[in-house]
């Protein structure tokens, strides 16, 4: 490596560590989302991190950096998650276990209602509504076009809708 | 509730509490691996290191002496080489001090750029940490002071050992079959790399080509298409391609004048943009400083610049301990355009 190119190495890093650390509450709120626990989200951050970081020369203009970032971790965790699926299906079970004691549960929030949404319906949600995303940028996301967003966040309201209705019909 | 939701969501997931040490120290452990990517056969491994040291060097030189000088004295303080010439390793000297004190460490770095800082690497698990960190600090401390540097910041981090990025058995078993097709392809085609890496997750290879740069521009294009060759004949066609050129330039000997002086000419003139140098080098028989630059033969400044640095190349070897290592040997500086011709 070139005595020049170091230099700018590290000034890259030094400006990806601080556009990280204005994104790493975010990141770290959004991957709890997926996981609900606080080891596999600090995993997935982690790796998120990691992957974007030896990546990072693919990121165009700063601007895009929260997007970027963002679509990294949330793929990261849809991987995650679907690589425990087929691990562990003890999971499986303490899930089916907790949605029935969420019925129970009279405190059923949004955020519940959130963690409780399906795939893409959940991805879309927070691409939406958490980190202000256009239909255009979730399309790119999800891989998939503008029309079936629209679909997805309309149908994922209608979810919500119904899941928090009890709550918001008070 | 239509039109509430949306601004609830976004406070109800603000709520979620964040471990704050816990997270600073992932994405640490992230970072941490992420640069230490392409550190990976032993042979890069040393260039690197190398590298690293030169930028290291030069760092406490620009801190002492040129940041706060005003720009247009800058000429007048000669030899700027020789100054180069004349400082001493601050990383190395750490480095050596802490370890005889038997602190644990794993590494030292300065950086230079946005900031001066001086970060600490330590071993060991989190009481040793603890236990140690405010010695450890005092200690650099001292150093820094000795030596009359007053403008670093120190930093102090953990080591941890890195884990196993979590690969799925598809993963692992992908990344084995393109890092072997593309070697074999890049063996086949005799193209010269230092490192294959493969990352199943962005889906991309990074092919690290061995050379100076004008091997890497004759290459690189040859190196991607044969690349992506190999990625079509283990069906992995959705792979990205990046092929990258970190060579070193510079491979430090022991005992040898030749290698101590370019490697100093390189620090003080790649550093700095008026040189415009992009590669230093030299010959050992007959002692030839070879220094190649950006600028096209035909630029009306070239012959100005290669007069500049070679005046630069020409006050170095004239400082008393320089000229008591040259010991009258004969030595040619070259310099040349970026097309490759001679500019003096």
């Amino acid at each position: 490596m070139s005595f020049y190119r170091k230099a700018k190495k590290q000034r890259d890093e030094k400006a990806f560590e601080e556009l990280l650390e204005k994104e790493k509450q975010q990141l770290y709120r959004i991957a709890f989302l997926y996981v609900k626990n606080e080891t596999d989200a600090l995993d997935i951050v982690q790796d998120a991190v990691y992957k974007a970081f030896i990546n990072r020369e693919t990121l165009i203009k700063e601007e895009y950096f929260s997007t970027w970032i963002t679509r990294i971790l949330i793929n990261t965790a849809l991987n995650f998650l679907k690589s425990k699926k087929k691990i562990v299906l003890s999971n499986e079970i303490d899930r089916l276990n907790n949605a029935e004691n969420d019925k129970m549960d009279d405190r059923i929030d949004v955020l519940e209602a959130v963690k409780r949404l399906e795939e893409p319906y959940k991805t879309t949600i927070i691409l939406r509504f958490y980190k202000d995303f256009t239909i255009k940028q979730i399309g790119e996301t999800l891989d998939c076009p503008e029309g079936t967003v629209k679909t997805h966040i309309h149908r994922a309201m209608q979810k919500l809708k119904l899941d928090l209705g009890k709550e918001y019909a008070k | 509730m239509k039109q509430d939701t949306p601004s609830v969501l976004k406070s109800e997931i603000d709520k979620i509490e964040v471990p704050q040490d816990k997270l600073d120290t992932a994405i640490q452990e992230a970072l941490n691996k992420g640069k230490k990517q392409k550190v990976k056969t032993p042979k890069n491994k040393l260039a690197i290191y190398i590298s690293a040291a030169a930028i290291l060097f030069f760092s406490i030189f620009i801190g002492s002496a040129f940041v706060f000088a005003p720009v247009g004295s800058m000429a007048s303080k000669i030899p700027y080489l020789g100054a180069v010439f004349q400082s001493s390793d601050l990383t190395d000297v750490i480095m050596k001090d802490l370890d005889k004190k038997g602190y644990k460490i794993n590494s030292v770095s300065a950086t230079y750029l946005p900031s001066k800082e001086v970060e600490v690497n330590i071993m060991g698990n989190d009481q040793y940490y603890n236990a140690v960190k405010i010695d450890v600090k005092k200690e650099v401390q001292q150093i820094l002071q000795a030596k009359g540097y007053d403008s670093y910041s120190i930093k102090l981090t953990k080591y941890k050992e890195l884990k196993n990025p979590g690969l799925t058995e598809q993963q692992q078993k992908d990344k084995k079959e393109i890092t072997e097709a593309v070697s074999e392809k890049m063996a086949q085609k005799k193209y010269n790399f230092n490192t294959i890496e493969v990352d199943p997750f962005s889906k991309e290879v990074f092919v690290d080509l061995k050379g100076d740069i004008s091997y890497y521009d004759d290459h690189k294009d040859l190196a991607k298409t044969a690349v992506r060759e190999a990625l079509g004949e283990v069906d992995h066609k959705d792979y990205k391609v990046n092929i990258t050129n970190s060579t070193p330039i510079i491979i430090k000997k022991q005992d040898d004048i030749g290698s101590d002086i370019t490697s100093k000419i390189g620090e003080g003139l790649l550093s700095k943009k008026e040189y415009k140098v992009t590669e230093v080098g030299y010959v050992e028989d007959p002692l030839t400083f070879n220094i190649k630059t950006s600028v096209n033969a035909s630029d009306p400044s070239s012959k100005a610049l290669a007069q500049k640095i070679e005046k630069e190349v020409q006050q170095l070897t004239e400082l008393k301990n320089v000229k008591e290592k040259l010991d009258g040997k004969p030595y040619k500086v070259v310099i040349y355009s970026k097309d490759e011709e001679k500019l003096n």
